[in-house]
């Protein structure tokens, strides 16, 4: 092993903590600035303004069934994050196929042109992961209510025990669109590229190989890791869209270059992929559904570690 | 003793691994065997991996479309240490 990765990894945690008081002085109350680049993040006062609009659909992705039956936001449908990835591939937790995308959410009664407020349980993990899916699948209007059941609670709101019932739909899903996943060779053709930054969502243990959970360790080459738990609050929701400007191009992510974003299988990469692409608007960015998964089980593939 | 159990299922990566990781180092010694119950397809390589960095080996069962339940029993050495 080399050491020549530290440096930069400390040079990261440098601006991690650079960014935390930045997020700090936001939680304080001053004012920001910068506002999210697209309007995909609603709060519960929207939600609560939008729960008889039968163009709004709510969907609790992450957690289980029994979990949302013991209460769940009113109104809300149930999707397992289970239907929402391919058991045929094999690359484990691969996106799964349109057709498997239509039949979950045929399964919940969702129609194409409805408005989707993904929810979860935890750091949006789980709603980024299922929106990342559902973009890719070209689902229009997909929105997140920012900190899911915690953030309801939070805000004193009641969770419902009542399921509401919806019709199965026929929902048929887009075409993929390419320009927001990516693949093992796609990757590999791209690591020397100057204008391609790879950001490693993982921890830094992973990211030093330290904690393998492949074939082998380490990182792809060249890639920054600034681990997606850095984008979170305490309290689950995103950080501001100046606190998350500072981290992330503090860290060297410039919306000038190509992002591809990674982790062990595309869940953590794609919430970092949410923050880039959506809450800051950077233009070109990928999450690599493989991720490490399959990169570190290919003895092809170029490793740092 | 029955084997302590442990449901991730609806829970996606990273969790499925963090949580029986650490509900491997809160078992007693007198217990050998954690079950696993994922539907999270990604853990079924993650979780094996930390186990063994723990002492543990691994069985994996599918027990369902999607879903499986996974046996974590304590390595004999560990045992004898």
């Amino acid at each position: 092993m080399t050491y020549d990765h530290i440096l930069p990894t400390r040079l990261v945690w440098i601006l991690l903590l650079s960014a935390a008081s930045a997020s700090c002085a936001s939680d304080a109350g001053e004012p920001t600035e910068r506002s999210y680049a697209k309007d995909v993040l609603v709060d519960t006062e929207w939600v609560e303004a939008n729960m008889e609009n039968s163009d709004v659909r709510l969907l609790e992705v992450g957690g289980n069934a029994n979990a949302f039956a013991e209460g769940h936001l009113p109104g809300a449908s149930f999707l397992s994050m289970g239907r929402l990835s391919n058991p045929d591939d094999p690359v484990r937790g691969q996106i799964a196929t349109a057709a498997q995308v239509s039949a979950a959410l045929s399964s919940v009664g969702l129609g194409r042109d409805q408005t989707v407020v993904l929810y979860d349980r935890r750091n949006n993990l789980s709603a980024a992961r299922a929106y990342w899916v559902l973009k890719y699948y070209q689902h229009t209007d997909v929105r997140i209510y920012n900190g899911g059941t915690p953030k309801w609670a939070e805000d004193g709101r009641a969770l419902s025990t009542e399921i509401t019932e919806y019709e199965p739909s026929n929902y048929r899903a887009g075409s993929p669109d390419p320009e927001i996943r990516t693949t093992w060779q796609y990757v590999v053709d791209h690591t020397d590229d100057p204008a391609t930054l790879f950001c490693d969502t993982r921890s830094p243990d992973e990211h030093l190989g330290l904690d393998v959970r492949a074939e082998r360790g380490g990182h792809i080459p060249g890639s920054i890791n600034l681990e997606w738990t850095a984008a979170v609050n305490s309290n689950g929701t995103f950080k501001s869209a100046d606190a998350l400007a500072a981290l992330y191009g503090g860290a060297g992510f410039t919306p000038d270059r190509q992002i591809i974003t990674y982790c062990q299988s595309g869940v953590r990469g794609a919430h970092t992929w949410f923050v880039l692409s959506e809450l800051l608007g950077y233009p070109s960015v990928r999450n690599y559904d493989g991720s490490w998964g399959e990169y570190g089980n290919n003895p092809e593939s170029p490793i740092e570690s | 003793m029955a084997p302590t159990k442990l449901d991730v299922r609806g829970e996606i990566c990273p969790y499925p691994m963090m949580r029986t990781v650490s509900a491997l180092k809160k078992l007693s010694s007198d217990e050998r065997v954690l079950e696993v119950v994922t539907d999270h397809a990604p853990a079924l390589e993650t979780i094996p991996t930390q186990a063994a960095r723990l002492g543990f080996r691994t069985d994996i069962q599918e027990t369902g479309a999607s879903e499986w339940r996974i046996l974590i029993t304590r390595n004999e050495a560990e045992d004898e240490a």
